[in-house]
């Protein structure tokens, strides 16, 4: 593909919903630069993949499941999970002692998430931004029933975590 | 607090998040596919091409040096230029493949797809290069034209052998990070696909 030729249509529907980007580069990444370079890994791997989007299903629903898989296979690819993880534990200890305001409450929250693995985040991801199940579903690959159980785990482990807080 | 009492502070953190416009997000874009170049295919095919580029100039010289060469060193110097080219095609091969990666649909069977891809060009490459070396090892050790300067002649015997033996762990460290990164991927993927049990 050619980089002169980038579809006006593509930058468009990605300025529209480029929030979605943002949120998971949030999620899955601890700094600054990091998350800079998941934003472009997404942006390289939905341009790549555009020219096979049917229009089946909506624009974002499609940039769900590459921004996901992108950043899958972000983590694999950097590896700083482990230092992530202590920093985070470290943070969450902290984060306890301080006010409860909107600020610190989104912190303890990604904070939180950070201790899910990579696909229980997606599913936090997905069912904060009041997707329906049947569209969380078809993003992350697995059936309605499947996903109600995972759901319920994972609303117990972090029910666990934010209790610690 | 539970999960749903987030859901409030999610929807106004998202409401704060930075929005670039359509000339940022193009420009961040263009940034990403001159960097994205840096591959290890660059690497696995520009190593390739100074191989070849090393043969041919070997053949070269051969052939000033001694124009009566046997027919033998003919099919082991036409052997080598035929089998440096298996790596850089199968690289190639593996390069596009990469980048056809779909992340929206079949992102598994596209990712396990390029894992058992880059395992054969990892293969293709070390053959081919044990397959290069010998032959290498071969035409250094019967050409009669490289007796006169025999230290020579021993520093490339020796040469040729420790590439033989140092060349699996180099493709290994080559090939291995990304390949076992694929391999990882697969494996959660899978996992996650899984039934609930």
């Amino acid at each position: 593909m050619n980089i002169n030729k980038i579809d006006k249509d593509f930058i468009q529907q990605i300025t529209d919903n480029q929030k979605i980007i943002h949120k998971i580069c949030h999620v899955y990444c601890a700094t600054t630069e990091d998350r800079q370079d998941l934003f472009q890994e997404v942006l390289l791997n939905a341009w790549r993949s555009y020219s096979n989007f049917l229009h089946l299903s909506k624009f974002s629903t499609w940039l769900y499941k590459v921004a996901l898989n992108t950043a899958l296979m972000h983590q694999r690819n950097t590896q700083k999970k482990e230092k992530i993880t202590w920093l985070n534990l470290e943070h969450l200890q902290q984060k306890a002692i301080e006010p409860d305001s909107q600020n610190d409450q989104i912190q303890r929250l990604y904070q939180a998430i950070a201790h899910l693995d990579e696909h229980e985040k997606s599913i936090v991801i997905l069912y904060l931004d009041e997707l329906s199940y049947k569209e969380i579903a078809e993003i992350v690959g697995i059936t309605e029933n499947n996903l109600g159980v995972k759901l319920n785990r994972i609303k117990q482990k972090l029910k666990q975590l934010l209790q610690r807080t | 607090m539970e999960l749903d009492d987030f859901k409030q502070v999610w929807q106004t953190a998202t409401e704060q998040l930075p929005h670039w416009s359509a000339e940022q997000l193009q420009t961040e874009l263009k940034q990403k596919i001159r960097r994205s170049s840096q591959s290890i295919y660059k690497r696995i095919l520009g190593e390739s091409a100074v191989g070849v580029l090393l043969i041919i100039l070997t053949m070269w010289f051969l052939l000033q040096k001694n124009n009566a060469l046997s027919h033998f060193f003919h099919i082991l110097i036409s052997s080598v230029a035929v089998f440096s080219l298996f790596p850089i095609i199968q690289g190639i091969r593996a390069w596009q493949a990469e980048k056809k990666i779909n992340f929206a649909e079949n992102f598994l069977q596209d990712t396990e797809k390029q894992y058992k891809l880059l395992k054969n060009t990892f293969t293709v490459h070390l053959w081919a290069s044990y397959i290069i070396t010998v032959c290498a090892i071969i035409v250094t050790f019967l050409d009669s034209s490289l007796n006169k300067v025999m230290p020579a002649k021993i520093f490339l015997l020796i040469y040729f052998i420790l590439f033989i033996i140092f060349a699996k762990f180099y493709l290994n460290w080559l090939y291995g990070k990304r390949i076992n990164q694929l391999k990882k991927l697969i494996e959660e993927l899978e996992e996650a696909t899984n039934s609930v049990k």
